[in-house]
């Protein structure tokens, strides 16, 4: 009896003890932090602002893609199918996977307009960007460049897929547009304003893929002062090229305008396809080759 | 979206509006038809005040306008400067870059005189005008009593109607009939006041019309043009609420009051009540019948305090039936789904003539209308004065508890004239207080409908739960009298404090039971409901669980443990909730309830002596059929 009554005492002390301590801590401590996206109340990720570790950790990214072509990160029948399989741009890298939990953020985002992700996705987007520049760049994964070695792969232009006009004031945003900005501002490439959807076509996720291409034939066309923009960023590109030159003397003259297409979701590539079309028709008055990348925020 | 304002003088006053449709604005006010203005003379004049702002400066605009005498002999300049001013201090909040464009865009003032109007104006033919106006009263009667967005109203017509056609229209009309009101999502917070000497001038945010919580997020928006509009992320789960979206009100008409017709005994006779339930019942249906009180003070309310086990649901039969009678509207709403799921059978059978619609989210009767809407808190957000009696249940569970925004929605889906009633075994201490200083009229039900008194906990001193994990061994006395409730036949309630306790513990109880099943579960477990079904059917004996099942679950014949009963977790209203699920059955009455705990707290003897005081004043009152000691 009596060991019970000092190890009762003793667990009474420590009990008020532990409740003084906690009081202090979330007196002291940081204010409380809920993460945006599980709503729970946990230490928040350094590098994606706003979300909690376990959130970041689930991220399921596309490290390496199996298809070099589109990116995908399981086997691609669609790529090596034979027949017509044109691609107007030369390959598509995407920062995930589109698993249920992307797909939910997308759907928190995209229909249900909360807007606290969209620093989330451009920040995702600005990681898989680093990861195709590191992947595409001559030295490969070589990473310690030297100084004046300016043989890097970059882009020279940013753009993104438009929205219809109807579904644009429904939405109040363009996700792709918001994700291409933010990109553009982080890598110091201008941000252009290429492209136009023709006509209000049906919501995607409804269709088959027979559907989609179909669907997608004409859809968009290039913005009026489209000529200009990349007129004035090839300038810009054919400027620092030959600064670099001198550097560089990698002596490729021909230099093709890299124009980075972003988009949210990458599902048969019709619509990436359909908007690098209506760039490349351009390519007469420019005088150049224009390449278009495509960076999509997940695969599915 | 952007919005059309403007002024219009007519034989008495100026007035302002907001359009979605000027071409119906401008045959109401200059067409000869049937059914236009009230008023029969034309206006004098008609000014365009804005013809592309966002809908929040526009609704500023219109719910600040004051008819002035000099507006009669205004020109466009005045009227402009008149605008410039009212919208000042929101195109200062837009960032410097598209300032500019702002004053420019809101520079399109017009005074328009009758021929200017007769030249930008299509009237519609009587045929036309008759076909809009039967669609303004469907819209009107689908939203009476709600408060819906754009797109609400879209889905709603669309399931209602069939189809949106021309509904801006046809809303416009409904304005302009007084029967509706359009208001932007948002309420705009009072234009920042010049920092003074002793309070600086605070930007204040703007409120979610719907929701009532303050809106801190501001985003470019392609709508209305606006860089910085504000939307509100609380209620984002029911559709977007933005400083430029449409909220359209559809006024209901006024309050009915609950006729007391003849004799509360009457009225009570069918609904075979228990005495301590009748009592009740009795003075909460002279309350409905009360004249309303001021409007200042809001819908008036009454607490029912009713003991766990009392048939609360059974109570509230006579009351809806009251106001039904009134030809009134009734809103039930309760914490949870699975409740209302539970309730909405056994409101259907007790109103067999009426039509019971049941809402939660994802509810296929989401647009219905009837006269008992049986509904979950989050569910409320869609009404605005629609019910002449709200009746809450469990007032005092998740999720009213500390939610603002539900607080809200409760207090805005009654009708201003209207009538609360709570319910609750355990209301929260502001209510009790409220109750016992007088202000809040109340009724106590102290005793439950078969007339046995509550089972007054027990106390066991044991070993933290903790400690006995670390140990791995229970303590004797419980598993004594764990034993001795299980070999008289009862079904054990096993609350423990944390979820991480259930697992360990279970073990341990299943090595000093071998063979009585017994399961755990808790709000995380995907197989809850399988085996509280199982724990109801007699297939397990023991559950130990969280306090997730602490209301809502009649097990019969069923004893409560809690171990741990001292942790912070367990305040009083949880301990005599759980303690609540004891001894419900007529056929078991007197089940036990053992508080297992190191020490005595606050919280636990309190517990005990709201239980004891019940059974009292149930002894005095004459409700126990068996003497309470």
């Amino acid at each position: 009896m009596n060991r019970f009554f000092w190890k009762e005492t003793i667990d009474v002390i420590l009990h008020s003890l532990k409740q003084i301590l906690d009081k202090a801590h979330g007196f002291l401590g940081t204010a409380a932090q809920i993460c945006f996206a599980c709503g729970k109340n946990a230490p928040l990720n350094r590098e994606f602002a706003g979300i909690c570790d376990a959130c970041a950790r689930a991220i399921p990214w596309i490290v390496r893609p199996r298809c070099l072509a589109c990116g995908r990160a399981i086997g691609c029948p669609d790529c090596s199918r034979t027949g017509p399989n044109e691609r107007a741009f030369v390959l598509n890298r995407s920062a995930v996977m589109y698993n249920g939990l992307m797909r939910e953020w997308l759907a928190q985002y995209k229909y249900r307009g909360n807007e606290r992700y969209a620093g989330l996705l451009a920040g995702m987007l600005a990681r898989a960007y680093a990861l195709m520049e590191r992947e595409l760049s001559p030295e490969g994964r070589n990473r310690h460049l030297r100084v004046g070695q300016m043989s890097r792969w970059m882009v020279h232009a940013v753009t993104s897929v438009p929205v219809s006009d109807v579904r644009l004031r429904e939405r109040g945003f363009n996700q792709a547009e918001v994700m291409a900005t933010e990109l553009a501002r982080q890598i110091k490439v201008p941000y252009l304003r290429l492209l136009q959807r023709k006509r209000h076509t049906d919501k995607q996720s409804f269709k088959t893929r027979m559907d989609r291409m179909r669907d997608m034939e004409d859809a968009f066309v290039t913005r009026p002062h489209a000529i200009e923009l990349l007129s004035r960023a090839l300038a810009a590109a054919s400027a620092e090229k030959r600064m670099n030159m001198v550097l560089d003397r990698s002596n490729d003259a021909l230099l093709p305008l890299r124009v980075l297409l972003i988009d949210d979701i990458y599902t048969t590539g019709s619509t990436v396809h359909a908007c690098a079309e209506a760039l490349r028709k351009h390519e007469k008055a420019l005088g150049q080759p224009i390449e278009v990348y495509c960076l999509t925020w997940a695969r599915s | 979206m952007q919005m059309i304002v403007y002024a219009v003088r007519t034989t008495d006053a100026w007035r302002c509006y907001l359009s979605l449709d000027m071409q119906v604005d401008l045959q109401w006010w200059y067409g000869d038809g049937e059914g236009q203005r009230e008023i029969s003379d034309r206006p004098h004049r008609m000014v365009i005040l804005a013809s592309s702002i966002p809908l929040g400066w526009a609704a500023v605009i219109r719910d600040t306008f004051r008819p002035l005498q000099e507006m009669d002999q205004w020109g466009g300049d005045e009227w402009q400067g008149y605008v410039d001013k009212k919208i000042a201090s929101y195109i200062s909040e837009e960032p410097e870059r598209n300032q500019a464009r702002w004053r420019t865009v809101t520079q399109d003032v017009r005074v328009l005189d009758e021929r200017a109007v007769l030249s930008g104006w299509t009237p519609r033919g009587s045929e036309e005008w008759k076909a809009l106006m039967r669609q303004a009263e469907q819209l009107i009667c689908a939203i009476e009593g709600r408060a819906l967005l754009a797109g609400e109203i879209e889905a709603l017509l669309t399931e209602a109607a069939g189809g949106t056609g021309g509904w801006r229209s046809a809303a416009q009309l409904g304005v302009l009939l007084g029967r509706l009101r359009m208001e932007a999502g948002l309420a705009q917070p009072a234009p920042r006041v010049p920092p003074g000497r002793l309070r600086r001038g605070r930007a204040m945010a703007p409120r979610c019309r719907r929701c009532g919580s303050e809106a801190r997020s501001r985003t470019a928006c392609a709508a209305c043009g606006s860089a910085a509009c504000a939307y509100c992320e609380a209620c984002l789960a029911m559709g977007r609420s933005r400083a430029c979206t449409l909220l359209l009100h559809g006024a209901a008409g006024p309050a009915v009051r609950g006729t007391a017709g003849g004799s509360p005994t009457a009225a009570l006779g069918r609904w075979g009540l228990s005495a301590a339930q009748s009592a009740a019942a009795g003075a909460a249906l002279r309350f409905l019948a009360e004249p309303p009180v001021g409007s200042s003070a809001g819908p008036a309310r009454f607490l029912i305090w009713a003991v766990t086990g009392a048939g609360k649901t059974e109570m509230i039969f006579p009351l809806l039936q009251a106001v039904l009678d009134a030809g009134g509207r009734v809103l039930v709403a309760a914490p949870r789904r699975d409740v209302v799921l539970e309730l909405a059978p056994r409101l259907s059978k007790a109103f067999p003539d009426e039509q019971v619609i049941t809402l939660y989210g994802g509810s296929p009767e989401r647009w219905k209308r009837g006269s008992i809407t049986l509904a979950t808190t989050h569910q409320l957000l869609r009404f605005r004065e629609a019910f002449d009696l709200v009746v809450i249940d469990e007032i005092d569970a998740f999720p009213y508890h500390n939610d603002p925004m539900l607080a809200y929605a409760a207090r805005n889906a009654c009708k201003k004239e209207g009538k609360y009633i709570y319910l609750s075994a355990t209301p929260p201490a502001p209510l009790q207080r409220e109750a016992a200083r007088g202000r809040l009229p109340h009724a106590k039900v102290p005793a439950r409908f078969h007339g046995h008194p509550l089972p007054v906990p027990r106390k066991l001193k044991i070993f933290p739960v903790h400690r006995c994990l670390q140990q791995r061994r229970l303590p004797l006395p419980l598993v004594r009298s764990l034993r001795a409730s299980l070999s008289r036949g009862a079904q054990v309630f096993l609350f423990v404090s944390r979820i991480r306790h259930i697992a360990p513990f279970l073990e341990l109880l299943q090595q000093s039971m071998p063979d009585m099943p017994m399961e755990g579960t808790s709000s995380v477990d995907p197989a809850r409901a399988d085996k509280v079904m199982a724990f109801r059917q007699r297939e397990i004996r023991l559950l130990v669980t969280t306090t997730i099942l602490e209301r809502g679950v009649t097990v019969p014949k069923s004893d409560v443990y809690i171990v741990d009963a001292n942790s912070d977790l367990f305040d009083e209203a949880a301990l005599i909730q759980m303690a609540g699920r004891a001894g419900r059955s007529k056929d078991d009455p007197a089940g036990r309830v053992v508080f297992a705990a190191p020490q005595w707290t606050r919280s636990q003897s309190l517990a005990v002596r709201q239980i004891k005081q019940m059974n009292r004043i149930a002894g005095k009152g004459g409700y126990l059929r068996i003497e309470f000691r």
